[in-house]
């Protein structure tokens, strides 16, 4: 060992090799995949810019959809193997168990939970982030044209009284247009 | 009922089965490029061609991920990642001299099992009669795993093969399969019917033109 690099790279190397948690590895897979992944996306120019931005938000919370929910199925296969190998006295096989359990939920939550998840929140969250569920409100007791033009007011207790009649033959100095 | 899904969780084949990488990963994959894209395709929040662009690119790309992580990450990363090693790591202690990543890999299963499975196991025909621990030790690393209960790990080379697998995940998967995801998807949507071409979409253009013209004309006759 001579050089800083090769001290560090053994370094990091035996750590890895004995700390081996298939966390780290989750963990760069969900952060790599979450920043490559929408920005490739976000590259193809293709493609029109609206569907871009949906596939590329919605790739990046999989990613964090995933990472959060890979944690919580660990978690619940380890409780859920050590109960059942305790209730079945299997305690001898628990690793085994663990290892088909992990299989079926996390295939299960492939398939089912994250897109599940995902539908019901991609969009929304968009909406939030691009800013298009501001609604535009009109300003309390002001009036305000309808999409046909026609002109809604208050006169005291006769409320939205469509003016649209007066407007097409009254200009506002007054003058009559038309011949009726 | 519990013992049914005890004994369905230890069936033997099962375990095998969750316990081969390559079979998790395949299968894990299967689902995340069918379940994926049919929830995508459900989202009525968005609009079809929306709907058709992100779940083809799904698709595609967990279809890339599988392949890349069979093929690229075993054959590409570990081979040259562990032969990087070797040369950095050259005469350390903690790195026996093992001639390849599989040579390492092949020690490692053996070490996992007990021992009675492990003295007839067809694996130990694949590690060399030589190989040593390191100098000092008398015995090989084959009569290790032929004598001892518990055979010497090695936490060094078990690392560098997991700094590989970390690295080839982020190059090839994030990286390399979004990028020819991108070559690839645009053609994949015209061979499968999810978007017309260009050429196609000019022509349509043009009818509809074509189309709006004569109308004008024909309001303008009446």
């Amino acid at each position: 060992m001579t050089t800083p690099f090769q001290k560090n790279f053994k370094k990091l190397c035996m750590y890895l090799g004995k700390n081996n948690k298939a966390l780290y590895g989750a963990l760069t897979i969900a952060l790599s995949k979450g920043i490559l992944r929408p920005t490739f996306t976000m590259m193809d120019k293709k493609q029109d810019k609206d569907s871009r931005i949906y596939t590329a938000f919605r790739e990046g919370l999989t990613g964090g959809v995933a990472f959060v929910s890979y944690l919580a199925t660990d978690a619940v296969v380890e409780k859920l193997a050590s109960k059942l190998a305790k209730k079945t006295n299997h305690l001898n096989e628990l690793p085994k168990m663990k290892s088909t359990l992990s299989l079926i939920t996390v295939s299960l939550t492939a398939l089912f939970i994250i897109p599940a998840i995902c539908n019901a929140a991609t969009k929304p969250l968009l909406d939030v982030f691009t800013g298009k569920n501001k609604k535009q409100l009109p300003k309390a007791g002001s009036a305000y044209v309808t999409p046909q033009g026609a002109k809604n007011v208050n006169f005291g207790n006769y409320k939205n009284i469509n003016v649209y009649h007066f407007n097409n033959f009254y200009n506002n100095s007054g003058m009559k247009i038309g011949g009726v | 009922m519990l013992d049914k899904v005890a004994n369905l969780l230890l069936n033997p084949q099962f375990v095998n089965f969750a316990n081969n990488t390559k079979y998790t990963v395949t299968t894990e994959s299967f689902f995340k490029a069918t379940g994926r894209p049919a929830a995508i395709m459900m989202d009525k929040k968005v609009d079809l061609d929306t709907r058709k662009y992100a779940a083809t690119k799904e698709g595609l790309y967990q279809t890339l991920c599988v392949l890349i992580y069979l093929t690229m990450i075993p054959l590409v990363f570990q081979k040259y990642g562990f032969k990087f090693a070797q040369k950095i790591l050259k005469g350390d202690k903690d790195f026996p001299a093992f001639k390849d990543a599989n040579e390492f890999l092949n020690y490692a299963r053996l070490s996992k099992m007990d021992k009675e499975h492990r003295q007839n196991h067809k694996l130990l025909s694949k590690i060399s009669d030589s190989l040593k621990a390191n100098d000092d030790d008398k015995l090989t690393l084959k009569e290790h795993l032929l004598n001892d209960d518990k055979p010497p790990v090695f936490p060094l080379p078990k690392g560098v093969i997991e700094l590989s697998n970390l690295v080839g995940t982020v190059i090839g998967l994030a990286w390399i399969a979004s990028e020819l995801s991108n070559h690839i998807l645009h053609p994949l949507m015209y061979a499968l019917g999810f978007k017309s071409k260009p050429a196609v979409q000019q022509k349509d253009n043009a009818k509809t033109v074509e189309k709006m013209g004569n109308s004008e004309k024909l309001d303008m006759k009446v």
